[in-house]
């Protein structure tokens, strides 16, 4: 049959048109990746800063190879930001997505007032982060309306001082992050809540699970995929955590609330060391890509069994 | 041992009134069928039965205890949905011992439920499949396993047999009904498929714009229709109703037609009296094909003259079409006829005949 | 206006065989059924007609040109699918212009063609109306209208109608019926339902696990079956069988018992066989008569009309159809006669059907 040319069907027709009208995204879609990934690999085995006074593709001037990967194991503050990083990862991550769940529970049923408070719930996401930035840093002074509410409250004259110790600023950091991006999760994980089918929901009752039962053997399975992405959206955001706590605390006090993203900042652009950066930035690029390989295995496997048991 | 009443029930949705003031008892272990077209009310009021939908205004008990505001999964009732609504993320098995998991039943107890419901609904070969691994008509069977298995005293079925291909739809029509006789359940089965709610059921509620129409034996619904909805609506190939009008005075009515002819029915005859009672009015004359007989053209005065349009050869009967005057009608024959297309012949009624008013529908006696 | 052949044809997804040996010819101006059950390859019959899919091997013929490579538009054949969607934003008259505009006709020519075939349909007084405002039967229409306005060599359609409820069914094929008749166009037909098929067609074929089984009027089809497996699908309820012994002549069956001697039969080898007779040829009774069977009303489906009986025969069951309203109950005794006369015998193993009849 392939010695005759014109025996093609339409499917193969067509996937050879297909191969044709999508060459020009895929020639864009290298140049946008492979070009500045190669610079940055190229800058990172260099000495080389922008006050060299030579444009980069000179920096095999001094080129050392792998010294800037070898002093990225012994610098103690890149170690301490991830640590942080992580820290407020594994806080906020949870934190939003049971937040979330609930949210998105409470929104699957009508009840009075649905969509205002739905608009007002979502209203944090779509503030600017540096805005929201400066909201919390206004309200977290130690003079400003958190104190003043807390006072209130208990009656006692509260002072904390929020933004300059290190624990307070963790947790002044993590409640800005939460209230900004839990209506994300929440959205993501209703959307995932309302996917599950009305039908086997109700044949569920019908059968006599209680709620606990459906949500747990019905709508959790359902929703396993989108809660995974949804984890994954917000772990990578968290990851990248820079402009809320760049306003509120600039890193500090000192170095304490540094993450990554605001150290590599730092380092950029107010120490200069660029060529030093491009071998964080490479770095971290390849961790990241490892973790997502390794996920996208896993859930890929997890395919393969489910399709296995259904075509045996 | 359940039994079904529905008193003035009534659902609005907005301005729609899609079940209005419907009366309706169902018998314990009677096997009812709710028939009608799409969008009739048939689904939103077996929906009232099971609890999925509250009503606006009437009441639904169960063996006399008013269950109206009893939560769906507190009804105790099983329910097939159409599209079956099976739990695909499943095993057959976890899908079959979902209803007894649920409820707390022992393990020991839930594996023999299980294996016997399987063998009855002949999935036990499926047993460890998933559920997205079956046919359409493999999970047709598994649905209703799953309601069965718990034992529920009433059964709902919503067009279970819709989605089949034909040569399964009848042999699940064949199951069905041995179930319901197994099962000893209470059971209302929802269907636009008046063959499917002839050969199932034992009384038929036939709705139409969320109105009763009428609530009977198949035979009865077949044999004396109340109006002339019902009357096209049960029977396949649906029976002719032709526009005539009563002329003569007492004693001497008949059956004008037009173009066709007339029919004048003999004194014994229950259209006589029925035409007498509605002495020159309009009215839409009912007959079965089955109960017309073609004739050879002009013989004698009780045949109205048509000419053959289509003959369909279905098995070992014929159903022949014929038209005259504007008229359309059909005869069915019990034999694989040849008439030539265009052939002029007589048709006479051999059978039941009925009588509707042309204006409101109704059957006049 | 064209003979539609297929030669020799072949059709494999990978391993699996989606049609074998493919012999059918379809003479100019008939109505064609392929009937089969979900999955025996008559949707691939089409596919390959079209040109929607190569044959492995074999020959397609349309009105006498070799076709066998030739891309779908040059075959000219028009399609109707089973879902037929209609452009919901374009009145009907707008939908049955489009194929023809497409093809950029002069207007007049448009306008008239669509009249026709309006007037055909007996869509004329929808033709301003959106889809939206049309019933299912009538959007149907229009949809079928769609794919007549072309002139086409063949209409080729696949189960056009199954998707509509059983009332707009009946309706619809003999709408279908009368429109091939007026269009005088050869017209392919595919369907899993045994009554549509035999309404409809002039001739039909009947096909099983990708391979052709018998081909005929569906008279024929229904008196003479040519397999065990044709018998079984075509006729509803469906054909009694009883499995016995066939020798010497003479079919031998123990539950129930039947013995009979089958006509034309003196040559054919003893073997296993069944017995087959179609429930309308069971007559019965509450009194016995001379060679009835004593058996046990099993279960009843009263359909107005006439009343399809389950009866229990020993082990077996009989299924059998009676015209009108019998006042049988259930469980009660009593006595069925087959009418043996138009009854068929088929071998065990192969199926297929070795004589009709029996003489006494």
């Amino acid at each position: 049959m392939a010695s005759n040319p014109q025996t093609l069907t339409l499917a193969q027709q067509g996937a050879k048109l297909g191969r044709w009208m999508t060459l020009p995204t895929q020639l864009l879609l290298v140049f946008i990746f492979a070009f500045p990934g190669l610079m940055i690999i190229y800058v990172s085995l260099s000495w080389w800063g922008p006050l060299e006074g030579v444009p980069w593709y000179y920096a095999y001037e001094s080129l050392n190879w792998f010294e800037n990967y070898i002093y990225l194991f012994e610098d103690e503050r890149l170690w301490g930001s991830i640590w942080r990083t992580l820290l407020i990862m594994l806080v906020v991550v949870p934190v939003e997505f049971f937040l979330g769940l609930g949210l998105a529970i409470l929104f699957v049923d009508n009840f009075t007032g649905k969509r205002v408070f739905y608009s007002i719930l979502l209203m944090p996401m779509m503030i600017v982060p540096a805005v929201a930035g400066y909201m919390f840093y206004i309200l977290f002074q130690s003079n400003g309306p958190v104190n003043q509410l807390l006072s209130l409250i208990t009656g006692f004259e509260i002072d904390i001082l929020w933004l300059s110790e290190t624990d307070n600023a963790f947790v002044a950091i993590m409640i800005a992050d939460i209230w900004q991006w839990t209506p994300l999760m929440f959205l993501i994980l209703l959307a995932g809540l309302l996917g599950v089918p009305e039908d086997q929901l109700k044949a569920a009752t019908l059968l006599g699970a209680n709620w606990g039962q459906k949500f747990l053997r019905i709508a959790l399975p359902k929703m396993r995929i989108v809660m995974i992405i949804a984890l994954v959206i917000r772990a990578v955001e968290a990851f990248k955590l820079f402009d809320v706590m760049y306003v509120m605390t600039k890193g500090g006090p000192g170095v304490a609330t540094e993450t990554i993203s605001v150290y590599v900042y730092k380092v950029t652009f107010m120490e200069l060391e660029w060529s030093y950066v491009s071998a964080i930035g490479f770095a971290i690029l390849m961790f990241l890509t490892a973790l997502g390989a390794i996920g996208i295995i896993i859930l890929s496997n997890a395919q393969k069994k489910r399709l296995a048991n259904v075509v045996d | 041992m359940s039994s079904i009443e529905l008193t003035n029930l009534t659902k609005r949705f907005g301005d729609l009134v899609a079940v209005n003031n419907m009366d309706l008892e169902i018998k314990d272990k009677e096997f009812v069928a709710l028939l009608g077209p799409s969008g009739c009310g048939k689904t939103t009021t077996m929906n009232m039965i099971a609890g999925i939908e509250l009503p606006s205004d009437g009441h639904v008990s169960f063996d006399g205890n008013d269950i109206t505001n009893t939560p769906m999964g507190k009804r105790g009732v099983g329910f097939v949905f159409q599209n079956y609504a099976i739990f695909i993320h499943m095993t057959v098995y976890k899908n079959l011992a979902f209803g007894l998991e649920v409820s707390g039943t022992p393990r020991g107890e839930i594996d023999q439920k299980v294996d016997d419901m399987a063998k009855l609904m002949r999935l036990t070969r499926q047993l460890d499949w998933p559920a997205e691994r079956l046919s359409v008509n493999e999970l047709q069977r598994l649905a209703i396993g799953r309601s069965a298995i718990v034992r529920p005293n009433i059964f709902l079925l919503d067009e279970p047999l819709s989605n089949l291909d034909a040569a399964f739809r009848a042999e699940m029509r064949t199951e069905l009904k041995h179930l319901q006789h197994e099962l000893e359940q209470t059971m209302v089965y929802v269907t636009h498929d008046q063959l499917e709610a002839m050969s199932m059921a034992d009384r038929i509620a036939i709705m139409d714009m969320g109105i009763l129409q009428q609530y009977g034996s198949p035979i009865d619904v077949y044999n004396r229709p109340e109006n002339s909805f019902v009357a096209r609506f049960i029977g396949a190939p649906s029976m002719n109703l032709l526009d005539g009008r009563i002329v003569g005075t007492n004693g001497s009515t008949k059956l004008d037609f037009g173009d066709i002819g007339n029919l004048t029915p003999d004194g014994n005859d229950p259209l006589a009296q029925a035409c007498q009672n509605a002495q020159n009015s309009n009215v839409l004359f009912g007959v079965r094909p089955e109960d017309l007989k073609i004739q050879p053209s002009g013989s004698s005065d009780q045949v109205l003259s048509v000419k053959v349009t289509f003959i369909e050869l279905i098995g070992p009967r014929s159903i022949i079409h014929v038209e005259g005057g504007g008229h359309q009608l059909k005869v069915v024959s019990d034999n694989q006829e040849t008439i030539e297309i265009g052939t002029p012949v007589g048709i006479a009624p051999t059978g039941r005949t009925h009588l509707f008013d042309a204006d409101s529908g109704q059957r006049v006696e | 206006m064209a003979q539609l052949e297929l030669h020799g044809i072949n059709k494999k997804y990978g391993n699996i065989v989606a049609v074998e040996d493919i012999d059918i010819v379809v003479p100019d101006n008939e109505f064609f059924c392929i009937f089969g059950p979900p999955g025996c390859g008559k949707t691939t019959l089409l596919r390959l007609w079209l040109g929607l899919e190569n044959a492995d091997s074999g020959e397609i013929i349309i009105d006498g040109q070799v076709m066998t490579h030739q891309p779908p538009a040059a075959r000219n054949l028009s399609m109707v699918f089973q879902n037929l969607a209609l452009f919901p934003h374009m009145t009907a008259r707008d939908n049955l212009r489009f194929p023809l505009v497409e093809r950029k006709l002069p207007s007049n020519e448009v306008d008239q063609r669509v009249a026709q075939v309006a007037e055909t349909l007996h869509i004329t007084p929808l033709l301003n109306k959106m889809p939206a405002h049309l019933s299912g039967g009538e959007r149907q229409r229009v949809a079928i209208g769609r794919s007549l306005v072309r002139d086409p060599a063949a209409y080729l359609m696949d189960e056009p109608i199954s998707a509509l409820d059983a009332r707009l069914r009946e309706e619809m094929r003999v709408e279908l019926n009368r429109l091939q008749r007026e269009l005088k166009h050869t017209l392919i037909y595919v369907t899993h339902d045994q009554e549509e098929a035999m309404s409809v067609a002039d001739r039909m074929c009947i096909m099983q696990e990708g391979k052709v089984v018998q081909v005929g009027t569906p008279g024929e089809i229904y008196n003479s079956p040519a397999t065990r497996y044709v018998a079984e699908f075509v006729g509803s309820p469906p054909i009694n069988l009883i499995e016995g012994r066939f020798a010497n002549g003479t079919f031998n069956s123990d539950s129930p018992s039947i013995s009979c001697n089958a006509t034309g039969s003196s040559n054919v080898a003893d073997c296993k066989a069944f017995i087959g007779f179609r429930p309308e040829d069971v007559s019965v009774s509450r009194e016995p008569t001379p060679g009835s069977i004593a058996a046990e009303v099993f279960e009843l489906e009263p359909l107005g009309a006439w009343t399809v009986v389950d009866i229990k025969v020993g082990q077996g069951v009989v299924r059998a159809q009676i015209s009108g309203q019998p006042d049988f109950a259930l469980k009660e005794p009593v006595h069925i006669i087959p009418n043996l006369e138009r009854a068929h015998f088929f071998d065990v193993d192969t199926g297929t059907r070795f004589a009709s009849g029996v003489t006494a």
